[in-house]
């Protein structure tokens, strides 16, 4: 992978030549783009790759939007508006038959636009992960626009190892293909085409138990054939990676390239934890956890409470929000300890709970200082019998949602409403609506993160009270937000901004800056050992998802 | 502190004499040396002492280190791509081989157990791992192709499998989550009353099966043994499955006209059976209810999170358990049913048996003397038949090895 920058325009290779490169609307990136590039166009086909994955992302999202063709229609119309044709078109490419010259413009960008990418988003877990969710996203909805031939051709060019069954084979296991399969892919089992692939080639069927499988073989309907491209698109694209960060090393020397590369990951640096930098005292957790807490932490903390213990996955959720709010370890550690002890005696407590507690705040083990679970992970969080933690509106059926919310004090009319949008999956919209209830007001920001949720509500009650000293106090009223006014200062947080305050990031930050001054020196100098002291690091995030930490605290005991 | 009195004493025996080392590190190296020395064991030791990331080079290093120390509890974890001792704090320290593991625990059936809870466990709710044991069996030998399971009880109240075929062990995180997920029917939390939902009209095959096992004990077992529907509590646990509030109340007084809990669970099924010949308006929602409620009360409950993880650490079998002195004896799916946990021996009963027999032996050899061979400790001892059943397991471990390298020969020779 070599990019070279010219500042003066070279000879536009001619489309010919394109037509060898490009014989498909759909790539798979198996290989680099050569030749030379303007900085400008490299500037700017990276820009707009970039908004193409935040249309992506932000249309994955749409929880109302069913269909494939929903989907498709809907981040269409935001690419057009957004002047990203190209993509548009691209989006609805059928296959790969006699391609006008603007297609093949169209599938060069492409091409090159996610190269620069990937260079950009090669070396931090968090941001390759994001890349390449994106990527496949957009992927599946692309395959999902090719015609026959189009399948079949990609099928041959990448040699994926996939076997249409015989007739023999559809007889004898008809009627397994028919339970197993889901019924909207299979109108009739006679005019489907079957494929057998092995099982860990398409695991998000398996996952979801939507295919049948005999002897670690997966029967896949030609629908589902997206399944397969999907996940042999997803291994490539890792196993580019490294390549993708030998080229960095190779282009350390030219700091125009490496600052455009390192604004376009800053971009996505969207972690938005807000960090509450007073001290909330844990006497006053009670109180809060009836003001300014979302429906889950005090679902969690009532829980903790009555039964005096939480299981491993409650006590991460719950214990990583309290730090989130300002709660300091000492306070934690002291916090659960009066609980649990109410039950078990302080020396099981000692030796089985606080260590997790002090790895929470980074003081053991790996030292990692975790960050607060986001919504997304907490709504994708799986909870098991006995457990407290997950999403309220996700992980509660609607009887005991409502029953809940009854008993907090929530109107029969805004029950319904909240209950109603939690139905409809709309998790956030539910939180909002839970939020505006309890503060008589909206948030100011999107509710998509706890200790977001916490800040808003601890900014909105501070101004109630100061509005409430001009006033008079009996002017207020609503038993939910009187007990959080007597003490506004409590856990207010006084920088709402985005990076700063998150150590996770203020840890990263420094480091990446670092790397990227002395690159400029050193990279003349000596490639290597720049590369190994940066990148090493980094190999055992990449083995260390959110769920490990809740594995490593759980072992680690 | 609550551990069994004397482990610490009984425990340079057990080491001595009947700890299957060969045959443990036949297993471990698979064949190879590397897979052995870069694997990481963690041992625990008396007063809570924790030593992760051991690694050993041979079999002598790990039996003397074992002999040594005397673990309480071992754990074994992830083949590295380096040995574990050494390098685990360096920065490029990967997991690259594991079992497929899953570990069941009694405690997770608390909600739907009504003999015991928490650590106690009796014959009647061991029938919920030995259900457990054979539905994941069947799955795992069915539909994902494995071959070489390891079932191993816990020491207590769980039973742990292992996974050892070399494609089961070469699984990456994410295919690791995805069979677990496969076989996890049961979800939710404390506020989601009913926790198994299947989608769609139809039942996928690898439930079908599980429906067929639990069909056949369901009525003897959960209806009458257990006696879900026997007291009131118990109804109202049940009910709160049933989302919709005419259908509950309904049922629920229907239940009030009946006495036993079979009694009760047969008006249920024919009041559901009913919605669907009546063409009741809501009968697609109890389409699959009856079923939906078999699976909660029966269907295996996994503790996915040690399946998914590539470095999760699980308890080794021929462990100890330090509080009830029960061995992690190795019992095949086969022969499950006549598994009682409490017929397992414990340490303490197993030295007994070693000292009657070497008193005997030792009369024995005084009257009749003779060059009488040496009968090897374990075989004296009720711990033999679970040695066999290792055995046996790495016996087909290795005839597979020994076939693929002769299939491997054969294409060499071809060119």
């Amino acid at each position: 992978m070599e990019y070279t920058k010219k500042r003066r325009l070279t000879i536009k290779p001619k489309s010919n030549g394109l037509e060898d490169i490009y014989q498909h609307d759909l790539q798979m990136y198996d290989f680099p783009p050569r030749g030379e590039l303007l900085l400008t166009e490299f500037e700017q086909l990276a820009k707009e790759r970039l908004r193409l994955l935040q249309h992506v992302e932000n249309n994955a999202v749409r929880t109302d939007l069913k269909t494939p063709e929903e989907r498709k229609q809907n981040l269409s119309t935001a690419l057009t508006k957004d002047g990203l044709k190209y993509y548009a078109h691209l989006l609805y490419a059928k296959s790969c038959n006699s391609p006008t010259e603007t297609d093949l413009e169209y599938r060069r960008k492409d091409h090159i636009s996610h190269f620069i990418l990937r260079l950009s988003y090669c070396f931090e877990s968090d941001n390759l992960s994001w890349f390449i969710n994106q990527e496949v996203e957009f992927f599946k909805l692309r395959f999902s626009s090719l015609d026959k031939e189009g399948v079949e051709k990609l099928l041959n060019t990448h040699k994926i190892d996939c076997q249409q069954i015989t007739l023999e084979e559809k007889d004898k296991f008809r009627e397994e293909l028919h339970l197993s399969t889901s019924s909207a892919r299979i109108k009739n089992i006679d005019v489907t085409e079957f494929y057998k692939v092995p099982f860990h080639k398409v695991t998000d069927l398996v996952r979801s138990r939507r295919v049948y499988l005999n002897q670690g073989i997966a029967f896949i309907p030609q629908a589902d054939l997206v399944s397969l491209f999907a996940s042999y698109f997803k291994k490539n694209l890792y196993d580019g990676m490294p390549e993708a960060r030998m080229s960095i090393g190779r282009m350390y020397g030219d700091e125009r390239i490496t600052s455009c590369l390192k604004s376009l990951n800053n971009v996505v640096d969207k972690i938005s934890v807000v960090w509450t930098t007073d001290t909330t005292p844990v006497d006053k957790l009670d109180e809060l956890s009836k003001t300014s807490y979302p429906l889950c932490m005090r679902i969690l903390h009532e829980a903790l409470k009555t039964h005096h213990h939480l299981k491993n996955s409650g006590r991460m959720q719950y214990g990583l929000f309290i730090k989130g709010i300002g709660v300091t370890m000492t306070d934690a550690l002291s916090f659960w300890k009066t609980e649990f002890t109410k039950k078990i005696d302080l020396a099981k407590f000692d030796k089985e709970y606080a260590y997790s507690i002090r790895h929470t705040y980074g003081k053991e083990g790996k030292q990692t200082n975790y960050t607060p679970l986001g919504c997304p992970k907490i709504i994708s969080s799986s909870v098991s019998a006995g457990e407290y933690h997950g999403c309220a509106f996700k992980h509660m059926d609607q009887n005991s949602l409502r029953q809940k919310l009854f008993n907090y004090g929530v109107p029969a009319a805004t029950i319904n409403e909240i209950a109603d949008l939690a139905r409809e999956q709309n998790y956030l919209g539910a939180c909002t609506a839970y939020f505006k209830f309890i503060h008589k007001r909206m948030p100011d920001k999107l509710i998509s993160h706890p200790n977001v949720y916490f800040a808003e509500s601890r900014v909105i009650l501070a101004n109630n009270a100061t509005e409430l000293e001009n006033k008079d106090r009996l002017s207020q009223s609503g038993r939910f937000t009187s007990p959080g006014l007597a003490s506004p200062s409590i856990g207010t947080p006084r920088n709402i901004d985005k990076g700063i305050g998150t150590p996770l990031r203020n840890t990263m930050t420094p480091k990446r800056d670092r790397g990227s001054m002395s690159s400029t020196k050193m990279g003349r100098t000596n490639m290597t050992p720049v590369r190994t002291a940066r990148a090493t690091p980094k190999r055992i995030e990449t083995h260390l998802n959110d769920d490990d930490i809740a594995q490593l605290m759980s072992e680690d005991m | 502190m609550d551990h069994l009195e004397h482990l610490a004493d009984l425990l340079p025996t057990y080491y001595a004499r009947l700890f299957p080392f060969p045959d443990y590190y036949r297993w471990l190296s698979y064949g190879n040396v590397n897979t052995f020395s870069h694997r990481e064991f963690s041992f625990t030791l008396e007063d809570d002492i924790y030593l992760r990331f051991q690694s050993f080079k041979s079999l002598k290093e790990l039996e003397l280190e074992i002999k040594r120390l005397l673990p309480f509890k071992i754990d074994i974890g992830a083949v590295y791509n380096v040995n574990p001792k050494d390098y685990h704090k360096g920065a490029n320290f990967i997991p690259v081989e594991r079992e497929l593991v899953f570990d069941i625990d009694m405690t997770d059936y608390d909600d739907v157990r009504t003999c015991c809870s928490s650590t106690d466990i009796c014959s009647k709710c061991w029938k919920f791992m030995t259900l457990a044991c054979k539905i994941l069996d069947s799955a795992l030998r069915l539909d994902f192709g494995y071959k070489h399971i390891l079932w191993v009880f816990s020491g207590r109240r769980g039973i742990h499998c292992w996974v050892c075929d070399s494609n089961a062990r070469t699984l990456t995180t994410t295919e690791r989550g995805a069979v677990a997920e496969y076989l996890q029917i049961i979800e939710g939390g404390q506020y989601m009353k009913k926790k198994v939902n299947l989608p769609g009209d139809k039942i996928h095959h690898s439930i079908k099966r599980a429906l067929e096992m639990i069909e056949a004990v369901f009525v003897p077992f959960c209806v009458e043994e257990q006696d879900i529907l026997g007291t009131d509590e118990r109804m109202e646990n049940f009910l709160q499955i049933i989302s919709d509030d005419d259908a509950r109340q309904e049922l629920k007084t229907l239940f009030g006209q009946y006495n036993s809990s079979k009694d009760r669970w047969n008006i249920f099924v024919k009041y559901i059976q009913n919605k669907k010949t009546t063409g009741d308006k809501k009968w697609y929602q109890y389409r699959h209810l009856i079923e939906e409620i078999m699976l909660q009360y029966a269907y295996p409950r996994l503790d996915i999170a040690v399946s998914k993880g590539l470095n999760h650490l699980l308890k080794s079998p021929f462990c100890v358990h330090p509080k009830t002195g029960k061995v992690c004896i190795p019992f095949t799916a086969n022969t499950v049913d006549k598994f009682q946990p409490d017929n397992v021996p414990t340490i303490t009963t197993l030295i007994e048996e070693i000292n009657e027999f070497d008193l005997k032996d030792k009369t024995e050899q005084e009257t009749y003397d003779l060059n009488a061979k040496k009968i090897k400790d374990y075989k004296k001892t009720s711990i033999n038949k679970s040695l066999r059943i290792f055995q046996e397991f790495l016996w087909n471990l290795s005839n597979e090895r020994k076939d693929s390298r002769l299939k491997q020969n054969d294409e060499k020779m071809d060119f």
